[in-house]
């Protein structure tokens, strides 16, 4: 053991080049890998979070608890962290309120509100509030100014102003409980203060924020499952209280499908991006150990001598072996070690790079969830395997192969029996190892189509608007183009327009408890423009007239558009309602000439068709004095008004108004649709006011300050002329930009920098492999040298030589592309098939769930495989041509830097 | 006879301070045309490397080798390169042969390094002189010790070089190899009219020679 350790400690001390070169593979390797990996965990954890930004992280909040019960709420077993929410007034603009209280710290962590800048409050005189209840409030306020804050008391009476400073925004647009703020029981507060703060106010209330251990699985177990019992158990230990929806557990949904199915294995769905991340990891797992495995063997063979020399002077082959497994061994212990130690500094660096340079949040990859931890591979022990596996393979073979070789008389050569006529030729076969060469053919066969895959997967665009509705489920607001991933509707650069603002505080998304404050009226549009906005279009999203039937005459002789219009929408004697909007001016303008005609304002026009008493009635413009069913006898007309317009059309020069497009009678027959859809009646903002109407505000709103305005300059115009009880969501193309910026930052920087990172590992291990080459045949280009062989010469021989493996390696990449794309192309159309037959004959649930599933199987987001690659393969394989051939030009200006006569001599052990 | 090369005022030292090594110590030597030169002295005379920076194999630390009043000591790489190729033939004591190639291939490896269509019938000549002309398609593995060497001399040769030189050809073989080796030296001198010089620790083998150059400690001490 001790000559064995003595004869390779001589070896490795004699070439510390070459056992350098072999260390720095198994580091290299290991380091990247586990790089790579913790990267992905980080990604990973980014998803789960975004998630829980939605809902919160915790598995139940119970409202209403008073300060005794809170202790049978925490002191229970089954909890594992808990959290205080002290609730203990409302912030309001006078008609509509919003909850206003503070967390404790652990309520802090577990109620995840999502910031876009700032922090929560900490200490008394700071708040947090939503972005929306900002701008409604203190439009333009920056974090860090003071603001005056309306406060009311939990009965929504006035208690005074306060001021505070700003020192959060709390991005309210990506959390579910603020949507439906106003009517909804469970609202968490958007405007937040410290929790000492907060104790300060009496008559308060608690909301206990909890996880339970067991990994929140309770909910989701199967009725037979034995942990339901103690769950249910556990319930009914609680006090009454009102419990809200747990958001941990939807997130946790939101990331595997299911918690059983994940627990049970099943298959579980996993999103585009991470399967991405996955498929970018294994590749760079392969092309690590491709790496590895290269550079060790073409270090071993080059010891076949030495151990043939060992041999002869009586070391056994099992000795021989013994001593090479020896050797690897403490190879790969020192190469795992420094490897994981460098990973951790690569991807610090990495990682680093995301947070302060692209503004990423920061979620290390570390210590993670355990769903996270279940959806991504071990950043450890998976690079150790593969380290492990990689040099324990590239070590065996020669370790195998040494009694063979032993036994062999001599080391005979294989035969080439094709004649050298070319140098190049010759510079071949003295470079020449198949194996090695073929190994590095497929690793960079690998990245390439890891950046192909990674290409056609962050460039793709949608076909249309159309297959991204259909994809529905799918769909991940993430990866498509800038105009949807906010509101999905609107494309305001396009249509040249700078903001869009929309009522959606306060308001439910059912039409029958509209709020008549919400909203913009005519007089604030006129505003508007007379403070610079240039373009403005107001409207409000459809709500319903309403028809009267069964042979009754309406009891008040006229539709139900007044203040009656709820109550009356909910009785049985309603039986249909005809979407109805208001547009402002402009649209009234645009929606004229679309006509032909002057609309006659004032007077709304219905008719109903006698075939079709339900649902398939059609707004016609036929002149009443009165409002009401017309005519009173059942009467056929023709449809011209709705024959010949198309709101949506963007050709007639009208802006797409509407979402509802207007069709003719018989259209609307074919459709057979037993809702209103096919009709819509129109009236101005103005004319609906001066009848008293439900509805009188426009709750969208669409403007442009002109080609040259800036952020500043919209921001100072909405604060000027927004009304606070209007309490209108602001988008503005530049928050939608900026929030593009960010998402595609999201959903696209971590794989571009796995492809850095794989790109890396192949050319350090091609560089690795190439060095190690130029070493051991050193005395061969040394005699080449001798005979006349300039380096220049050499040069240009060797970087011919360089080229053949990305050269091959392009043509493979380029037809696994075209036969990717194909079959994409053919999976699509399938999809496409099978999303159509299941709603070929009414809606089939299962049919239309084999199509999910086919799609996600198949990560068929809108066609995103379709994108044109030449110009990336090719940008990319004179990349990989250039450093390979700089990076080898170098290798070889190390290698020739001596003397000629050095290198000739410069024996081996053997 | 006039000179075809010559060392002037040749230093060479290896290492620095006080490990400093001096191989060759203001070495000045020519070499006539046509001439068969061996040069002889102990281990460590020096010897070899005057016959290395006499083929441009290893830089100087001072002076000059003049091929015909060119110092090939201060051309550039490619011109050293080119110069070598046509003018410079070596044979090395461990004869150097590449394993992958054939023993045809490896002498042909110098006309394929000069782009030049090989002179088969030269090829021919040369393998059929120096007696291996059976032996073409094999690897060096597969030769003997003066079947290699044949070789490895047919590889310096095939260019028709002015000059030959070698590096202990004989030290690897047995007596009977090495003689073999030297008669052909000594023939393809007498035929070709190379200017053969030859270094060698061997006095018998240096007995062969037209002239012996005598290195001690560095200095040229006898000629």
């Amino acid at each position: 053991m001790k000559c064995n350790f003595y004869i390779l400690r001589k070896y490795w001390m004699a070439h510390k080049g070459k056992a350098f070169t072999l260390l720095f593979s198994i580091i290299l390797m290991t380091a990247m890998l586990s790089a790579v990996l913790l990267l992905e965990r980080s990604d990973v954890r980014r998803e789960l979070h975004r998630h829980y930004d939605l809902d919160g992280c915790y598995d139940n909040e119970f409202l209403n608890v008073q300060e005794d019960q809170i202790s049978a709420f925490t002191e229970n077993d089954l909890v594992e962290e808990w959290g205080l929410l002290y609730l203990f007034g409302k912030v309001g603009t006078g008609t509509v309120y919003y909850n206003l209280g503070g967390f404790d710290a652990e309520a802090a962590k577990l109620a995840h509100y999502p910031l876009t800048e700032g922090r929560m409050p900490e200490n008394p005189g700071e708040i947090a509030l939503t972005e929306q209840l900002r701008n409604a409030l203190c439009l333009g306020a920056a974090v860090g100014d003071r603001v005056m804050i309306p406060i009311y008391d939990q009965g929504c009476e006035w208690l005074g102003e306060k001021e505070y400073t700003l020192v959060g925004v709390i991005d309210g647009e990506n959390r579910n409980s603020f949507l439906d703020a106003e009517t909804n029981i469970y609202s968490e507060p958007q405007a937040v203060v410290s929790y000492e703060e907060a104790k300060q106010y009496s008559n308060g209330s608690y909301n206990v924020l909890l996880t339970l251990k067991g990994d929140g699985l309770f909910s989701l177990l199967p009725a037979d499952d034995p942990r339901t019992e103690i769950y249910a158990a556990y319930y009914a230990s609680l006090p009454e209280n009102t419990m809200a929806p747990a958001g941990r557990q939807s997130a946790l949904q939101a990331m595997s499908g299911s918690m059983y199915q994940l627990e049970t294995g099943e298959n579980v769905p996993t999103s585009t991006k991470t399967k991405m991340l996955q498929i970018v990891s294994s590749f760079a797992a392969v092309v690590a150990m491709i790496s590895l495995f290269s550079g060790i063997s073409v270090v071993m063979q080059k010891r076949k001598g030495s151990f043939q020399i060992l041999h002869r002077i009586g070391f056994s082959v099992r000795r021989l072996q013994g001593m090479l497994c020896m050797e690897g061994i403490v190879f790969l212990l020192i190469g795992l070690v420094c490897g994981l130690l460098v990973g951790v500094l690569f991807y610090e660096i990495v990682f680093g790079l995301q947070v302060h340079l692209l503004g990423m949040s920061d979620y290390r990859g570390y210590f993670v969830e355990w769903i996270v931890k279940k959806k991504t591979v071990d950043p450890w022990t998976i690079p150790a395997l593969a380290a492990a596996v990689t040099t324990v393979a590239a070590y065996m073979i020669p370790i195998l192969q040494l009694k063979r070789s032993l036994s062999a008389s001599g080391n005979k050569m294989k035969k080439h029996r094709k004649a050298a006529r070319y140098l190049s030729q010759a510079m071949s076969r003295i470079l020449s190892q198949r194996s090695v060469e073929c190994l590095q053919t497929v690793s960079l066969v690998c990245v390439m189509i890891a950046a192909m895959i990674g290409y056609l997967y962050c460039t793709f665009q949608q076909k249309d608007m159309q297959e991204l509705h259909q994809i529905g489920a799918i769909y991940n607001s993430d990866m498509v183009e800038e105009s949807y991933v906010v509101n999905g509707v609107f494309d305001l650069k396009e249509l040249g327009l700078d903001c869009e603002l929309s009522s959606h505080a306060g308001k439910e998304f059912s039409y029958m408890a509209r709020a008549q404050t919400a909203g913009l009226s005519d007089a604030s549009l006129r505003e508007m423009a007379e403070n610079g906005a240039e373009e403005i279009y107001g409207y409000s999203s459809p709500f319903h007239l309403l028809f009267y039937t069964n042979g009754e005459e309406d009891p008040l002789n006229k539709m139900a558009l007044d203040a009656t219009y709820a109550e009356r929408f909910e009785t049985e004697e309603t039986i249909a309602a005809v979407p109805c909007v208001l547009l402002s001016d402009a649209l009234m303008q645009q929606l004229a000439e679309a006509v032909g005609e002057t609309l006659p304002e004032g007077i709304i026009y219905i008719s109903a068709s006698e075939e079709s008493p339900v649902g398939t009635r059609t707004m016609l413009c036929a002149k009443t004095d009165e409002l009401g069913l017309y005519p009173a006898e059942t009467e056929e007309k023709e449809v011209e008004f709705a024959g010949h317009i198309q709101v949506r059309s963007e050709a007639l020069g009208g802006y797409p108004i509407l979402q509802y497009a207007l069709s003719s009678a018989e259209q609307t027959a074919e459709q057979g649709s037993p809702t209103a859809r096919g009709k819509i009646a129109v009236m101005s903002g103005s004319y609906a006011a001066s009848m008293g109407f439900y509805q009188q505000t426009y709750d969208e709103v669409l403007l442009s300050m002109g080609e040259t305005t800036t952020e500043e300059a919209l921001t100072a115009m909405l604060a000027a002329t927004l009304p606070a009880e209007s309490m209108m969501h602001i988008t503005s193309r530049f928050m939608i930009h900026e929030k593009y910026i960010k998402a595609s930052i999201n959903a696209y920087t971590t794989i571009a920098f796995l492809f850095v990172l794989l790109l890396c590992i192949h050319i350090v291990g091609y560089c690795n492999v190439w060095k190690l080459k130029l070493q051991t045949r050193s005395d061969r280009i040394a005699i080449l040298r001798s005979m006349g062989l300039s380096r220049r010469k050499l040069q240009m021989h060797l970087s011919l030589q360089t080229l053949k493996i990305p050269v091959i390696s392009t043509a493979v990449a380029a037809v696994f592309v075209v036969v990717f794309q194909k079959f994409m192309a053919h999976q699509y159309d399938t999809y496409q098939a099978m999303y159509d037959l299941a709603y070929a004959d009414g809606w089939s649930p299962e049919l239309f769930g084999k199509a999910d599933q086919f799609a996600q199987t198949f990560l068929l987001d809108a066609g995103l495989w379709m994108p044109s690659w030449e110009l990336p393969l090719t940008l990319l394989a004179v990349v990989v041509c250039g450093f390979s051939i700089v990076s080898v030009l170098i290798l070889l200006r190390q290698q020739t830097s001596g003397e000629i006569i050095t290198a000739i001599k410069k024996e081996e052990w053997s | 006879m006039s000179s075809v090369v010559a060392a002037k005022d040749l230093c060479k030292t290896y290492g620095t301070g006080e490990n400093a090594v001096n191989a060759l110590r203001d070495c000045s030597v020519q070499f006539e045309e046509k001439q068969f030169t061996a040069i002889i002295g102990t281990s460590g005379s020096g010897k070899s490397t005057l016959l290395h920076l006499l083929g441009g194999l290893d830089t100087a630390s001072s002076g000059e080798v003049c091929y015909q009043e060119k110092n090939i000591l201060s051309m550039k790489d490619t011109e050293l390169s080119a110069f070598r190729r046509t003018h410079i033939g070596f044979v090395f004591q461990f004869f150097d042969l590449i394993p992958e190639l054939t023993a045809k291939e490896n002498i042909l490896l110098p006309s394929m390094i000069d782009s030049k269509k090989p002179d088969m019938e030269r090829f021919s000549q040369l393998t059929e002189k120096l007696g291996i002309a059976g032996r073409l398609t094999h690897y060096p593995s597969e030769l003997s010790g003066g079947q290699q060497q044949r070789v490895a001399i047919a590889r310096a040769l095939i260019q028709k070089p002015q000059v030959l030189l070698c590096d202990e050809p004989t030290g690897n073989l047995d007596s009977a190899s090495s003689q073999e080796v030297l008669s052909l030296l000594h023939q393809m001198q007498k035929e070709e009219g190379q200017t053969i010089i030859m270094v060698t620790h061997d006095p018998d083998i240096a007995a062969q020679a037209d002239r012996v150059v005598r290195i001690e400690d560095g200095r040229v001490i006898q000629q």
